[in-house]
C-alpha cells in the first residue's frame, strides 16, 4: 500500500514537473523568432531578424537558471564561450541586467530586445518561450 | 633621432594618449557606476516599501472582512477604513511607477557605456637549454593585447586589437593586429575587409594573440606569427567572406579569402599590409562542418590556400619566386572536460628550382580536472630541403616538437601555466638575409615557460 502511495507521489510529481517554469523568454514585438532561434541568439549565431538587429540581454538575477533550462551550459562556459566568440567574430556579448524590472524597461523600448525573466511578462513585450 | 626612433617616439605618445583617454573614461564610468549604485539602493527601498504596504493592505482586507458585526455596530468606523485601503492603493500605484522610472533609468544608463575596450595581459618567464636558438634565462614581460567591437547599425560591425609586446632582443613594439571592417549580408554570410587573422584550421582563429585564451603558452611552431618564426601567414590583408549554415542536424561554416600574398624578406614572412608586392595573390578556403546532438563540440574541416611569395634578399633585390599551395585538414573537439585541436598541411611549392613536396602538422589534447588542464602537444614538420620557400624562412627546416604542461585557472579571466618542451630540428642549407647558402646544425633543446595572463 505504502508503496503504491509512494508511486502515486511519483508519478505526479512527474507529471506536473514539466510544467513548474522557472520563467519566461520575453522580446520586442518587432522580433519574430522561433523558439529554436532562441539558443542561437543567445551564443551569438543568428543576430538578425528581418532587417533589425537582435539585441540579447542577460538578467544576473536569473542567469543560471536560464544558462541552465535553454543553452545547457553554466556561466562559466557561457563567458568563455563569449569572450572566444567576441575576439574571433568581432561581436559583443550581451549586456547584463540586475532585475526583472530592467530587462522588461529594456525589452518594452528597445527594438530587436531579447530578454528573460523570473516573473510573469507584462504589457509591451511577447512571450517567446518558458523555461 | 633617427626616423624610427621617432616613429617609436610617436607611438608611445600616441599609446599614454590613449591610455589618459582610457583612465578619463574609467573615471566617468567610475561616476556612472556610483550612480547606479543610488538608483539600485532607491530601487531596493522601494521594493521592500511596495512589499510592507502590500502586507499592510492585505491585513487591512482580511481584518475589514472578519468584523462584519462590528461593522454594522460601529458603521461610522467603516468608510474610514476603506478610505485608509484606497490611500494604500494609491500609495503602492505611485511607487510601482516610480519603481518603473527607476529601473527605466537603470537600463538606459547600462547602455550608455561607450564601446567597451576588451584585452589579455601576460607575463612570465622562461629557460631553456644551450642550443635553444632563442635562449631564455629569466622573466619576461610578456604582452598588452586590446580589442574592441565597435557596431554601427543593425549589419555593420568592426574589429580592432591592438597588441605591445617585447621580442626577442627587449625592443618593444605596437602592432595594429587587426584592424577589420564587416558587413552582414545574413546570418550566413559576412564580409570582411581589412587585416585579418588568415582563416586556415582552428587554431589561428579561435585564440590567435590572447593568451589566457589559448590551451598553452606557445603556439605550434608552424602556425607562430610572422616576427616569431611563423613558416605561413598568421595575418592577411584583404577581403574575407565568412559564415555558417544549417547542414542536417549541424552547421556547416565556410571561410574564403583574398588577401595580398606574403613575402619573404629578412628570414621572415612579410604580410604586405600596405601594398602587395607582385599579382600573386593569396587565396584561400576553409570548408568545416559542426555536428548536433551527440557529437556536438566537434569540428572537422578542409583547408587550402596559394599563393606567389617572392623571396628578397637584404638589398631589397628579388632573389626568386615561390608558388605557395598548401591543402590539408583539420578537426577539433570542445566538450565534456576534453579540448583537442589537430591540423594538418601538406605542401605542393614550386620555383625556379622545380616542385617540391613538404607536410607539416600538430595534435593538442587536454583534460580538465576542476581548475586543471594537464595538455600535450605533437609537432612535426617534414620539410623538403630543396624548397627554397622553406630555406628562406629561419626555422625552415625540418622539426619535432613535444609539448607537455598544465594550466591552473585561478577563476574565469585568470591563469597559471607551465610548460615544458623538448624540441628537435634536423640539419639545413638554408638561404640568409643576403641570399647566401648557409649549413644550419642540427639542434636539439628543451625549455621551462611559466605564464600569468588575465582577461578582462
Amino acid at each position: 500500500m505504502k508503496l503504491g502511495v509512494r508511486a502515486l507521489v511519483v508519478l505526479s510529481w512527474l507529471a506536473c514537473a514539466p510544467l513548474a517554469r522557472a520563467g519566461e523568454v520575453v522580446a520586442h514585438p518587432s522580433v519574430l523568432l522561433k523558439i529554436s532561434d532562441i539558443r542561437d541568439v543567445y551564443l551569438g549565431e543568428k543576430q538578425l531578424s528581418g532587417d533589425i538587429r537582435l539585441v540579447p540581454v542577460d538578467n544576473s538575477a536569473t542567469q543560471e537558471v536560464f544558462l541552465a533550462a535553454v543553452l545547457q551550459t553554466n556561466a562559466r562556459n557561457y563567458a568563455a564561450r563569449w569572450r572566444r566568440k567576441a575576439f574571433r567574430d568581432g561581436i559583443s556579448p550581451p549586456p547584463v541586467k540586475g532585475s526583472d524590472a530592467e530587462v522588461m524597461s529594456f525589452v518594452r523600448s528597445t527594438p530587436g530586445a531579447i530578454g528573460y525573466i523570473a516573473g510573469t511578462a507584462g504589457a509591451g513585450v511577447i512571450v517567446l518561450d518558458k523555461f | 633621432m633617427s626616423k624610427v626612433q621617432s616613429i617609436r617616439r610617436g607611438l608611445a605618445c600616441l599609446t599614454v594618449g590613449a591610455l589618459c583617454i582610457a583612465a578619463g573614461a574609467n573615471a566617468r564610468a567610475d561616476e556612472q557606476s556610483d550612480r547606479i549604485k543610488a538608483l539600485e539602493q532607491r530601487l531596493e527601498r522601494s521594493l521592500q516599501l511596495i512589499d510592507k504596504l502590500s502586507s499592510r493592505v492585505a491585513e487591512l482586507e482580511r481584518a475589514a472582512r472578519a468584523a462584519p458585526v462590528a461593522a454594522q455596530a460601529a458603521s461610522g468606523a467603516q468608510p474610514a477604513q476603506a478610505a485608509v485601503v484606497e490611500d494604500h492603493a494609491k500609495s503602492i500605484a505611485a511607487l510601482q511607477q516610480s519603481v518603473d522610472q527607476i529601473a527605466d533609468g537603470l537600463s538606459k544608463n547600462a547602455n550608455d557605456t561607450g564601446i567597451p575596450v576588451h584585452g589579455f595581459i601576460d607575463v612570465g618567464a622562461g629557460w631553456s637549454s644551450r642550443q635553444d636558438p632563442v635562449p631564455l634565462r629569466g622573466f619576461n614581460a610578456g604582452s598588452l593585447d586590446l580589442y574592441l567591437t565597435p557596431q554601427i547599425g543593425a549589419r555593420v560591425k568592426s574589429l580592432v586589437e591592438l597588441v605591445v609586446e617585447f621580442d626577442e632582443d627587449g625592443e618593444s613594439s605596437i602592432d595594429m593586429e587587426r584592424v577589420q571592417i564587416g558587413y552582414t549580408l545574413s546570418d550566413e554570410l559576412t564580409l570582411w575587409a581589412g587585416r585579418f587573422h588568415t582563416p586556415f584550421g582552428l587554431w589561428n582563429t579561435s585564440y590567435h594573440h590572447g593568451a589566457n585564451l589559448q590551451p598553452s603558452i606557445s603556439r605550434p611552431v608552424f602556425i607562430d606569427f610572422e616576427d616569431r618564426g611563423g613558416l605561413i601567414s598568421a595575418h592577411s590583408v584583404g577581403v574575407w567572406a565568412n559564415g555558417k549554415t544549417a547542414l542536417g542536424d549541424g552547421k556547416l561554416t565556410y571561410d574564403a579569402f583574398l588577401a595580398n600574398g606574403p613575402s619573404v624578406r629578412g628570414r621572415e614572412l612579410e604580410l604586405n599590409p600596405f601594398t602587395d608586392d607582385n599579382h600573386g595573390k593569396m587565396l584561400g578556403l576553409n570548408l568545416g562542418y559542426r555536428p548536433a546532438g551527440v557529437l556536438s563540440g566537434l569540428s572537422v574541416g578542409l583547408h587550402g590556400f596559394s599563393s606567389s611569395v617572392g623571396r628578397y634578399n637584404d638589398d631589397g633585390s628579388l632573389r626568386g619566386t615561390t608558388k605557395l599551395r598548401a591543402l590539408g585538414g583539420y578537426f577539433g573537439y570542445d566538450g565534456r572536460d576534453w579540448e583537442t585541436i589537430g591540423e594538418f598541411y601538406r605542401f605542393s611549392n614550386s620555383s625556379d628550382s622545380g616542385s617540391v613536396l613538404s607536410n607539416a602538422g600538430f595534435l593538442h589534447v587536454g583534460r580538465t580536472f576542476g581548475a586543471f588542464t594537464p595538455y600535450a602537444r605533437y609537432e612535426r614538420a617534414s620539410l623538403n630541403p630543396r624548397d627554397d620557400y622553406f630555406r628562406s624562412l629561419r626555422n625552415g627546416r625540418s622539426y619535432t616538437h613535444l609539448v607537455a604542461g598544465a594550466r591552473y585557472a585561478i577563476d574565469a579571466n585568470s591563469s597559471l601555466k607551465l610548460e615544458l618542451r623538448h624540441s628537435r630540428e634536423t640539419a639545413a642549407a638554408q638561404i640568409d638575409a643576403a641570399g647566401a647558402e648557409i649549413d644550419v646544425p642540427e639542434a636539439s633543446f628543451q625549455r621551462a615557460l611559466f605564464q600569468y595572463s588575465i582577461a578582462f
